[in-house]
C-alpha cells in the first residue's frame, strides 16, 4: 500500500519533469543570467569588467531613467484605473440588460484586446496624424483647428493613456462580467426583499463578491501596462522630448540603440522587482489568497 | 484502465523528449541561415525578388544546400545577432547596420573574408569593387564584410512641382529653404496642406537628419579625432538655428517633432511634402507607392554632400557552415547577381563594371545621383563605434523645439549623451 503511494508520487514527479525543464530553461536560467549580466559591463554583448552594483546605481540615479519610471507609473495607474472603472460599468450594464445588443457591445469591447498591439498602435498613430489623420479631418469638418496629438507633450501622454485603456477595457469587462454571472441570485433577491437599494446591492453585495475578479483584472492590467513596450514605441516613440518615454522604452534604448546590455540587464531586474512588489501589495491589500 | 492511462502518459512524455531530439537527425541537407530585413517570399519588393532568384540559382548549383532566410526587423537585427553569437544560435550570414559594424568587429563576431574567398579573387576583381564601402569593412588589413544595398541619404523631390513653379533643384541650404517656401501651400485638387520640406526628429526611428548634413557641410565631420561628438559648437548652433527656421517658417510642420522616418515616407507618398531626405535605395518602392505621377519622384544630392549608409554583409565567425556561407555571400556579389540587384531591386551596382554597362534613362537616372553621392559623400568612421548619434541629434532638436532649450545647451546635452553611451 505504502509502496504504491510512493510509486504514484514518483510517477507524478516524473510527469512534471518536462514542464519543469521547460520552465527552468525558458524562465529561471535567463532570469539568473540577467541578474548575473547586471553585475558586468556588457557592451556589444562582450563581457567586460565586473562592476558590482554600478549598473544598478546608474539605473537608480540616472535622471532619464528616473523620469521614465515616473512616466510609467502615471501611465500605468491612469490606464489601469480607467480600464477597471469603465470595464466595471460596462459589465454591470451588460449583466443587467442582456440580449443581443449587450452581446454585440461585449464583442466590440473585446476586439482591441485581441488585435495585435502593433496594429492598434499604428491605427491610432495614423488616426491622430496631424494633416492626414481622421481625428483632424473630423475637427476640420466642424470648423475646428487641428490638434497635433502625438506632437504635444501633454496630449501625447493623454493619447498613450487613452490607447492603453482602450486596449484593456474589454478584458476587464469580460473578467468582471464572468464574476457577476457567477453570483448567487438568491442573495440579491433577499437584499431586495429586505429593502436594499440598487446602490446598496452594488456596494454591499455585488462588489465584495466579485472582489477576486476585479483584483485579478487589476493585477493583470497593471503588469501588462507597466511592461508594455509595444504601444508606446509604435504610438509615440517615447516622444516628444521624452514625454512618453516609459521604462520599457528606456530599457529598449539601452539594449538596442546603445548596446549597454549590462545596464539594461540591471534595469530589467529592477523592473521585475517593482512589478513583484506591486503584485504583492495588491494581494496584501485585498487579502486575496492564491 | 489505470494502466492504459499510465502508458499513455509515459508515451506522451517520451514523445516530448524525442521530438526535441528529432530535428538533429532530420535530413542530410546543409542549411545556410541568413538574417536580413529582406523577405524572399515578398514578391512586391524588387530586392526581395532578386534575392529569391539568387537563392534559387545557388541551391540549383549546390545540391544538398539550402539557404534559409530569417527576415528580421532591421532596427534590432544587429543587436540580436550579437546576442545570438553569445548563445551560439547566430545565423551563418548577417547583414550589419553601418553604425554597429565597429562593435560587431570588436566582438570578433565576423570571419575575415580572405579566409573564405577574397584571397582567391584576382586583382582586377578586387579593383572592380574597391571603393569607400569596401574599405569600410576593413580592419587590420582584412575585410570582414561586403556592402549590399549601398545607400546615401539624398534629397527626394517632386520634379513636377519644381517644374510647375519654375524652380531649380536646390544646391545650398539657403536655396533649400527658398524652394521649400515656394512649394509650401495647399493642393488645389485635394485641399490638403502641402509642406515644402519634410523632416523627422524621432529619437527611435529616423535616418540622419538634415541638421547633420549642415554640420558636415560646415566642418567636414560630426566627430573629433578621438571619436567624441563635435557638434556643440558654432557650426552645430548654426545648424540648429537653420532647423528651427524651417519649422518656424512653416515649410516643415511642427508635428515632425515626433514623426518617424517611416511616417515621413508615407506622408511624402501621399503628397504631403514636396521634398524630404531619405536613403536613395528606397526610390523604386516610393515610386511604386506614390499617389502622384511616379516619374515625378527624383533625387538629388543634399547640399554639402550626402551621408553614406548601407548594409554590410559578413559570415559569423562561429558558424559551422562558414565555407558554404562564404560561397553564398560571394554569390550575392557576382556580376550576374549585381545585375539582378540593379535590374530587379533598383539598387546601385556594387561593381564598377556593372555601372559601365547600364544605360541611363528617365526611370533609372537616380542611379547616377547615387553614384555621385558615393563619390562625394561622408562616411561615419569605422575605427570605433559611433552609435546613437542620429537619435542624439534629433533629441537636441526636440529639446530646442519642444522644451524651448537654447541650441547650444541642447547640443551639449546631446554630445554628453553620445560620449557617455560610446564610452568616451
Amino acid at each position: 500500500m505504502k509502496s504504491g503511494k510512493k510509486r504514484r508520487e514518483w510517477l507524478g514527479g516524473f510527469y512534471v519533469v518536462p514542464a519543469m525543464a521547460l520552465l527552468i530553461m525558458l524562465l529561471i536560467i535567463p532570469l539568473l543570467y540577467t541578474v548575473y549580466c547586471g553585475f558586468f559591463q556588457y557592451k556589444y554583448m562582450m563581457k567586460g569588467n565586473y562592476v558590482g552594483l554600478d549598473n544598478y546605481i546608474y539605473c537608480l540615479t540616472d535622471s532619464t531613467t528616473r523620469n521614465a519610471f515616473l512616466t510609467t507609473l502615471l501611465v500605468t495607474i491612469a490606464a489601469t484605473v480607467i480600464s477597471i472603472v469603465v470595464g466595471l460599468i460596462l459589465a454591470l450594464w451588460i449583466d443587467k440588460r442582456g440580449g443581443f445588443f449587450a452581446y454585440i457591445i461585449e464583442l466590440i469591447g473585446l476586439v482591441p484586446w485581441v488585435i495585435s498591439m502593433v496594429v492598434a498602435g499604428l491605427l491610432w498613430r495614423w488616426l491622430f496624424n496631424g494633416d492626414l489623420g481622421l481625428f483632424n479631418v473630423i475637427l476640420k469638418f466642424f470648423g475646428l483647428d487641428p490638434i497635433y496629438v502625438i506632437q504635444n507633450k501633454v496630449s501625447a501622454v493623454i493619447a498613450l493613456i487613452f490607447v492603453m485603456s482602450w486596449r484593456t477595457i474589454g478584458y476587464a469587462m469580460i473578467l468582471i462580467l464572468a464574476g457577476l454571472k457567477g453570483l448567487d441570485g438568491s442573495l440579491l433577491e433577499a437584499a431586495k426583499v429586505d429593502g436594499a437599494t440598487a446602490v446598496q446591492s452594488l456596494f454591499r453585495i455585488k462588489l465584495p463578491l466579485i472582489k477576486s475578479q476585479v483584483l485579478l483584472a487589476t493585477i493583470v492590467l497593471t503588469v501588462s501596462n507597466f511592461t508594455n513596450n509595444t504601444v508606446p514605441k509604435v504610438l509615440t516613440s517615447g516622444g516628444p522630448v521624452n514625454a512618453t518615454n516609459v521604462i520599457t522604452l528606456e530599457q529598449y534604448n539601452l539594449s538596442f540603440i546603445y548596446y549597454e546590455f549590462g545596464k539594461s540587464s540591471a534595469l530589467s531586474v529592477l523592473i521585475m522587482l517593482v512589478v513583484t512588489i506591486i503584485i504583492a501589495c495588491y494581494i496584501k491589500v485585498a487579502r486575496y489568497e492564491i | 484502465m489505470k494502466n492504459v492511462k499510465k502508458l499513455l502518459a509515459m508515451a506522451l512524455s517520451g514523445t516530448m523528449v524525442l521530438s526535441a531530439a528529432i530535428p538533429a537527425f532530420a535530413g542530410e541537407e546543409a542549411v545556410v541561415r541568413m538574417w536580413t530585413f529582406l523577405d524572399p517570399t515578398n514578391t512586391s519588393n524588387g530586392r526581395s525578388v532578386a534575392l529569391a532568384q539568387m537563392i534559387e540559382e545557388f541551391e540549383a548549383d549546390n545540391p544538398g544546400v539550402k539557404v534559409v532566410v530569417e527576415p528580421q526587423d532591421y532596427t534590432t537585427m544587429t543587436a540580436k545577432f550579437l546576442a545570438a553569437t553569445v548563445t551560439g544560435d547566430a545565423p551563418d550570414i548577417i547583414w550589419c547596420a553601418r553604425d554597429e559594424l565597429s562593435g560587431v568587429l570588436d566582438a570578433g563576431a565576423l570571419e575575415p573574408l580572405e579566409n573564405l574567398f577574397l584571397s582567391e579573387w584576382a586583382e582586377e576583381d578586387i579593383a572592380d569593387i574597391d571603393d569607400a564601402f569596401y574599405r569600410f569593412g576593413e580592419r587590420d588589413g582584412k575585410h570582414y564584410v561586403l556592402s549590399l544595398s549601398k545607400n546615401a541619404i539624398v534629397l527626394y523631390y517632386r520634379a513636377d512641382l519644381l517644374e510647375e513653379a519654375g524652380l531649380e533643384v536646390p544646391t545650398t541650404f539657403d536655396e533649400l529653404v527658398t524652394v521649400a517656401e515656394a512649394l509650401t501651400g495647399e493642393e488645389e485638387e485635394t485641399g490638403m496642406k502641402r509642406y515644402g520640406l519634410g523632416q523627422c526628429f524621432s529619437t527611435q526611428n529616423a535616418d540622419s537628419p538634415l541638421l547633420a548634413n549642415y554640420i558636415i557641410n560646415e566642418q567636414g565631420s560630426l566627430f573629433a579625432e578621438d571619436g567624441t561628438a563635435n557638434w556643440a559648437n558654432e557650426a552645430g548652433v548654426a545648424a540648429m538655428e537653420w532647423t528651427k527656421s524651417t519649422v518656424e517658417s512653416g515649410i516643415t510642420p511642427m508635428e515632425c517633432l515626433n514623426t518617424s522616418g517611416e511616417d515621413t515616407v508615407t506622408e511624402f507618398e501621399a503628397g504631403k511634402y514636396a521634398m524630404f531626405p531619405l536613403g536613395a535605395v528606397r526610390v523604386p518602392t516610393i515610386k511604386d507607392a506614390a499617389s502622384f505621377d511616379p516619374n515625378a519622384v527624383q533625387i538629388a544630392e543634399i547640399p554639402g554632400g550626402c551621408i553614406l549608409d548601407g548594409w554590410f554583409v559578413g559570415v559569423w565567425s562561429g558558424s559551422e557552415n562558414k565555407e558554404m556561407a562564404g560561397k553564398f555571400l560571394e554569390k550575392m556579389y557576382t556580376k550576374e547577381s549585381d545585375k539582378l540587384w540593379v535590374e530587379l531591386g533598383g539598387q546601385a551596382p556594387v561593381r564598377k563594371s556593372t555601372m559601365e554597362e547600364i544605360e541611363l534613362n528617365e526611370s533609372n537616372a537616380y542611379l547616377q545621383v547615387m553614384l555621385d553621392a558615393f563619390t562625394d559623400g561622408w562616411f561615419v568612421p569605422n575605427n570605433m563605434g559611433f552609435i546613437g548619434w542620429k537619435f542624439d541629434l534629433n533629441g537636441a532638436v526636440q529639446e530646442m523645439l519642444g522644451n524651448g532649450a537654447e541650441p547650444m545647451t541642447a547640443l551639449e546635452n546631446a554630445a554628453a549623451n553620445f560620449n557617455s553611451a560610446n564610452g568616451r
